[in-house]
């Protein structure tokens, strides 16, 4: 088949589509024509490779239709309920000034989220926003605009949270270590006082085994923030 | 593979692909039949929804004589393109938890 023959053909399948669109779709696929040409393939080979014009007329048709169909849907959606708190159509909005598109584009963009499995991926966008908002400009100049209030308020909390981390992973160390060292030098006490002797021994098993315990403890807690992430 | 979840897939290859630089349509043809099954009649439509949605930009410029539309990606293709790698990470998750594929 000839490229023109392909054109006219394709253009004629396309028959419901505004021209507009049509003819942007005859230019795409002239582009790759002469892209194609310039590697020395011949007509016969450019459209052998494309296909039946209606199989793609239909493909662009079809996903024509979709479009449409799920942007009434998700409009009425809308419609009826005022609370739709869709936030994933944030990063849209504001990108490069093409807030006239939203209204489409909003609309469209739930139907690539609409496989199933939808509601663990929103978390996952949620916790995104989240950090998002650190991103954002408006939080830091609130920030530095509060600075004597703000500043000494996040060194307070970090230097807490600090103190915590480190007390606590002191005290688990402290507990093992000191157990582990008073049942030794209980061991060696009993060949001189055996009642002494058991006593340190038995007290630095209790204090390794709390001191254990708790590592144990952290590990089980660190692993289950870190399923939860 | 399920046709849906191609459709889904298609479009974060083509944002990835962009988000290195910007391309042309046969250019992007042949960066993308490596990784993935996809034909010049699959590759407009998702162009033509990516566009809609903001995820690119296409500008016309002049390359030996005619012009050629070039497609580049936008803060909004890359916001789309980290919801896809975000999915992916979860994704895998389920499918490992579901199949025992592990990590």
């Amino acid at each position: 088949m000839k490229k023109s023959k392909f054109e006219k053909k394709l253009f004629k399948k396309l028959g419901s589509l505004p021209k507009a669109e049509k003819i942007k779709i005859i230019e795409y696929y002239n582009e790759l024509y002469l892209d194609q040409k310039e590697l020395g393939k011949s007509d016969e080979e450019i459209i052998a490779e494309w296909g039946n014009p209606s199989d793609i007329a239909f493909k662009v048709l079809n996903e024509d239709a979709n479009e449409i169909e799920l942007s009434e849907k998700v409009l009425n959606g809308i419609a009826e309920s005022k609370s739709d708190k869709d936030e994933t159509e944030t990063p849209f909005k504001g990108d490069n000034g093409e807030k006239g598109r939203q209204n489409k584009k909003t609309v469209q963009k739930p139907s690539y989220r609409s496989n199933g499995g939808k509601t663990s991926m929103e978390n996952g966008k949620r916790e995104t926003k989240c950090i998002s908002i650190f991103k954002s400009k408006i939080f830091w100049i609130v920030y530095f605009a509060g600075f004597y209030v703000t500043i000494p308020l996040t060194i307070a909390l970090v230097s807490v949270a600090l103190a915590l981390a480190i007390s606590l992973f002191a005290t688990v160390a402290a507990l093992i270590v000191g157990g582990a060292g008073s049942s030794v030098v209980g061991i060696i006490t009993m060949f001189y006082s055996l009642n002494d002797g058991l006593l340190t021994f038995g007290a630095g098993l209790i204090a390794l085994g709390a001191g254990l315990l708790c590592l144990y403890i952290l590990g089980v807690l660190g692993r289950f923030f870190k399923k939860k992430k | 593979m399920d046709a849906q979840m191609k459709k889904g897939l298609l479009d974060a290859c083509v944002l990835a692909v962009l988000s290195r630089e910007e391309s042309y349509g046969y250019k992007l043809i042949a960066d993308l039949k490596d990784i993935i099954e996809i034909s010049e009649s699959t590759l407009y439509p998702i162009l033509k929804r990516l566009e809609v949605s903001g995820c690119l930009t296409t500008v016309s410029r002049e390359y030996q004589g005619r012009t050629r539309k070039y497609y580049t990606i936008t803060k909004g293709g890359r916001h789309r393109l980290a919801d896809y790698k975000l999915d992916w990470v979860q994704m895998k998750e389920i499918y490992g938890k579901i199949f025992g594929m592990g990590d």
